[in-house]
């Protein structure tokens, strides 16, 4: 194992030179380039904050700021989807070419890293244009950093195991994506986490999903809690960072990446016969 | 006395042998399992479980090849050739026995392999070459030489998807050599050049030799064999049949086509 990663480090430049084969071909064709990676969660960012307006009885203050974290979520969940099909994707590659193939989700991942760097530059200009930013940067705002890094881990891992089973059962990558679209309600994007923490029975499980774990935590290191009223007009508890379910979310990514990495690694030359 | 004995074993050193295949069989294991999850789960529900059938690829395989031969490799279609040269680049793992190449491979075994479509000519370079192991910034140098070779100048900068098969082998084989391999392994890609290109590419191969570049390439054109290779292993029905000078090998294997 510590062999394999070694030649995964000696393929380094293979890694590159892959990342910079994907994003070259995704803006090949197309007119704005990179401002397509914005142009999904925009939407989205843009329609919920609407229709919002017309649901929530008590309206967050600045709830669009908080729905940037959207960005982050379009990361796992487009990094989740296309590491699935990394291996399936890329199986003529495969045939005729030696490497480490496990370096083929991995690139992936690492696409997918690039275009949520753009949209966490726009974030932030975004929060610069609004005057939210220099007044609410905090020292909490260095969370952003083990979060992502938490992240790429669990999506690494994620995809190390859905793209060796994907080699075997071609259906995976539509389970995968629907699984996915149905996190979409178990995290607190379009509510805000407080009104989870009123329930607390539910949120000691509500806060082991580790996607919702690290996207409270992304919240509240880029912007302080907000104030949430529940239908009485009642002030609900606010909630910080998550220490103790973000320390478990990095573990628990440690652990899915270690046992996607040992799983690949048992099964890689199946994979290059049955592709 | 001593002098003799010290010769010898620079010899044996510089006789190295550049590939060892001993002992080496390869058994593919043909699964007929279901290929979606949904159909698996419904047959494990009624205890059906996947079927398993081998199949023997390459059996018992043994040679030695020393830096610096160039060896052919001919056999009937499905003979097990293409197998050996994918199993050599590791593509494949052997049953059992042992594979050992030693130096820099270059490795062409499908026409463009590796090559994107969407990509121009001078971007495909840099992407096979880094396939290959070579640093960016050495391709960046040896691009001019590349091209040259190719003979595809003008048409550098449009996408490979619009190339004939001719243009895709020229950059391909112009890569790799370019790569300054120490162990050339080639799959029956030559076939497709023009004479022209086909000249160049033995000249190429003959200053490979020179230069003491180990050779291992499969073709089903004897011409060609007879002209490049200094031995011959003949592969049919998954085993060795016959390895020795081309001229013997070549001969007995086209007695046994013509029968």
């Amino acid at each position: 194992m510590l062999e394999s990663l070694r030649e995964i480090w000696a393929y380094r430049a293979l890694i590159t030179e892959f990342v910079r084969r994907d994003l070259k071909l995704r803006y090949k064709n197309s007119v704005g380039g990179v401002a397509w990676s914005l142009f999904n969660p925009l939407m989205q960012i843009i329609v919920i904050t609407q229709v919002m307006k017309f649901i929530l009885p008590n309206p967050v203050k600045d709830y669009s700021a908080h729905l940037f974290i959207l960005f982050l979520w379009a990361f796992i969940q487009v990094s989740v989807i296309d590491g699935c099909g990394a291996i399936l994707n890329n199986a003529q590659l495969i045939r005729k070419i030696y490497g480490p193939r496990a370096i083929l989700p991995l690139v992936t991942i690492l696409n997918n890293l690039f275009h949520f760097a753009v949209a966490f530059a726009f974030t932030l200009a975004y929060f610069f244009a609004r005057g939210t930013y220099p007044q609410h940067l905090r020292p909490e705002f260095l969370m952003v950093i083990p979060v992502v890094i938490c992240a790429v881990v669990l999506c690494v891992g994620l995809a190390l195991i859905t793209s060796y089973l994907n080699v075997f059962y071609e259906d995976v990558r539509i389970i995968v994506s629907s699984l996915t679209g149905l996190f979409l309600y178990a995290l607190p994007i379009f509510y805000p986490i407080e009104q989870v923490r009123a329930h607390p029975e539910i949120y000691a499980w509500y806060m082991l999903n580790p996607f919702a774990t690290l996207l409270v935590t992304y919240q509240r290191a880029l912007l302080a809690p907000p104030i949430v009223r529940n239908a009485h007009g009642e002030v609900l508890t606010p909630v910080g960072i998550p220490w103790d379910y973000f320390g478990f979310t990095c573990l628990l990514s440690i652990g899915v990446l270690w046992l996607g990495f040992a799983l690949f690694e048992k099964y890689k030359w199946e994979i290059v016969e049955r592709v | 006395m001593a002098h003799g004995q010290n010769h010898q074993m620079v010899n044996e050193m510089a006789m190295e042998n550049a590939i060892e295949v001993q002992n080496m069989t390869k058994v593919f294991r043909v699964l007929h399992r279901e290929r979606s999850l949904k159909a698996a789960a419904l047959k494990w529900a009624r205890f059906r479980f996947p079927r398993r059938e081998e199949f023997v690829a390459l059996h018992d395989i043994s040679f030695a090849i020393p830096t610096g031969q160039s060896v052919g490799v001919i056999g009937r279609n499905g003979s097990g050739k293409s197998t050996l040269l994918s199993l050599m680049s590791r593509i494949y793992r052997a049953t059992s026995g042992r594979i050992t190449v030693r130096g820099r491979v270059a490795t062409l075994l499908e026409l463009g392999a590796g090559f994107h479509p969407e990509f121009t000519g001078t971007e495909n370079v840099f992407l096979n070459g880094v396939i290959l192991g070579v640093p960016r910034d050495e391709l960046e140098r040896r691009l001019p030489a590349i091209i040259e070779f190719a003979e595809i100048g003008d048409f550098m900068d449009t996408p490979v998807k619009h190339f004939s098969s001719g243009m895709l082998t020229r950059l391909g084989f112009s890569v790799a050599v370019n790569s300054e391999p120490d162990v050339f392994l080639v799959d029956e890609v030559l076939a497709v050049g023009d004479a022209h290109f086909q000249e160049k590419c033995y000249a190429k191969i003959e200053e490979f030799k020179q230069r003491g570049v180990t050779i291992f390439f499969v073709s089903h054109d004897m011409e060609a064999i007879k002209r490049v290779s200094d031995r011959v292993l003949w592969i049919d029905d998954h085993t060795l049949r016959a390895d020795g000078s081309p001229e013997e090998v070549v001969a007995a294997y086209q007695e046994f086509d013509a029968r």
